[in-house]
């Protein structure tokens, strides 16, 4: 009876009667179902709130590993981790807005987040240079396509050439947008027919399910 | 029938009428393109040579005695976790992440996966767990190989050290990706890595595309579990997604002239 409860028929049944729920609700005025609804995404945020605990969990016990096996380079920094963590918890429970738990978020987290994005700058670079290296037909179009809005989008542009901000706007407007739309077209469709094959139960590659053989043709 | 097309017209929401409708057409073609299979007809279903270069990046892991790396990118980590819009992309990835790890079962090659998305956890270990399973090697998966990061920039930080540590020779980053796309990307062409990568984020597309050896656009990250399970129901669907795109191509068009001549047919119906 216990394995019975176990069966992935049993949660994707729970799945789709719950995603049919959600979709009559958003394309029709059903007050009765509003409720409803509501209460499903209320329990979809606890739900998520849960998964929190699970995630310290999955991290603790790869810590603790570390720890136990006092493997080299790691355990120092999986110790620092649960001492970090203890502290915190307690300066949050103390008080979430003041005192040592603002100060940390606002002093170190935050900057050491900051310092990290802005090294983005000097990946994007790098991935620019190789990207923009004219080595086919396409990729020497990009090149000059990409060099005509980075100047664009500079004051030196303009001086260089008046038209080059024109041009700049006339690529991203008629030349990139709608090819990003036609992506995100195809994509919500794509979502569909996921959601469509979630809900039937037709889609288990998520449950591990993908076919002994595997492999694209 | 024509009493509850009334009622349904009565209590639609204004505007999402013509989205009803599409998800109607696409639910019917679904039904067709699944018949017509069953019937013995051939769908055609094109190439997806990122799905297909994914045993050539596992294939050359093992050559090289060098580990694989896998992540879902930030997308669905925070907010409403799965819950939220970026989710879907984190659950149709980990099918992707289940061939890998399929790939790495047959042929030995250690698995390592960093993220921050803590309600897919459980998934993650789920899918690993089976398809080491599939295999016939259950006992050499190690839930250990999964590394939980509680944010955003953690997991990028964790990750660049993962791939000066281990010097993947593979890198797959499919989901929903963010700034961590372009960062991670070219940290794994650093040391070396044979790199796929996935997104429906448009806005981070542009980085995948300069930094990954083969991509996945938009909706190929929704149809990779159906090109590699090659399942009839799986397969119709695709067929039955390129025909509603077909459909929508020739209402757009129709729609220039139209509304071109003054005529708001196609707008007013886009509206209902």
């Amino acid at each position: 009876m216990a394995a019975a409860w176990r069966r992935p028929e049993i949660f994707i049944f729970i799945v789709g009667v719950v995603m049919g729920i959600s979709w009559l609700g958003y394309f029709f005025y059903l007050p009765e179902l509003d409720a409803t609804v509501k209460l499903m995404q209320t329990w979809a945020v606890g739900i998520a709130t849960f998964a929190l605990v699970l995630g310290f969990l999955s991290a603790a016990r790869i810590h603790l590993y570390y720890i136990r096996r006092r493997t080299p380079g790691m355990w120092p920094f999986s110790a620092w981790l649960f001492f970090f963590t203890a502290v915190a918890t307690i300066a949050g429970l103390y008080s979430e807005t003041t005192g040592f738990y603002a100060w940390q978020f606002k002093w170190v987290y935050t900057p050491l987040g900051a310092t990290l994005y802005a090294t983005t700058g000097f990946y994007i670079c790098s991935a620019a240079y190789r990207a923009f290296r004219a080595r086919s037909l396409e990729a020497g179009i990009l090149l000059v396509a990409g060099i005509l809005v980075m100047l664009g989008n500079c004051t030196i542009g303009e001086v260089l050439w008046k038209d080059i901000p024109t041009i700049n706007e006339w690529l991203q407007l008629y030349g990139q947008a709608p090819f990003i739309r036609s992506i995100m077209v195809t994509a919500a469709l794509g979502l569909i027919l996921y959601a469509l094959r979630v809900m039937a139960g037709i889609e288990r590659g998520y449950l591990g399910a993908l076919g002994a053989g595997g492999g694209g043709g | 029938m024509v009493g509850a097309l009334n009622l349904a017209m009565e209590i639609i929401v204004q505007g999402r009428g013509f989205q009803f409708v599409i998800l109607l057409m696409t639910a019917i073609f679904l039904y067709i393109a699944y018949r017509l299979l069953k019937m013995g007809k051939e769908i055609y279903l094109r190439r997806l040579p990122a799905i297909d270069a994914i045993e050539e990046a596992i294939g050359r892991a093992a050559e090289m005695g060098k580990p694989a790396h896998y992540t879902y990118g930030a997308g669905g980590g925070w907010g409403g976790g799965l819950a939220s819009h970026q989710g879907p992309q984190v659950v149709a990835s980990s099918a992707i992440l289940g061939y890998v790890a399929q790939l790495c079962a047959r042929y030995d090659v250690r698995l390592i996966v960093n993220m921050m998305q803590a309600d897919a956890i459980p998934l993650t270990e789920e899918v690993i767990r089976l398809a080491y399973l599939r295999e016939g090697k259950p006992e050499k998966f190690d839930p250990k190989i999964i590394n939980y990061f509680p944010g955003q920039s953690p997991m990028v930080t964790g990750i660049l050290g993962t791939f000066q540590r281990e010097r993947p020779a593979a890198s797959f980053h499919i989901g929903g990706l963010y700034y961590e796309s372009v960062v991670i990307g070219e940290a794994a062409k650093f040391v070396g890595a044979f790199l796929v990568a996935g997104t429906a984020n448009t806005h981070q597309l542009a980085f995948i595309v300069a930094t990954s050896d083969y991509v996945l656009i938009g909706e190929e990250l929704y149809a990779a579990a159906a090109y590699i399970s090659r399942e009839p129901m799986q397969v119709a669907s695709i067929a039955s997604e390129d025909w509603v795109k077909f459909i929508l191509m020739a209402i757009t068009v129709i729609g220039m002239i139209l509304e071109s001549a003054g005529i708001h047919v196609i707008s007013n119906m886009l509206k209902w």
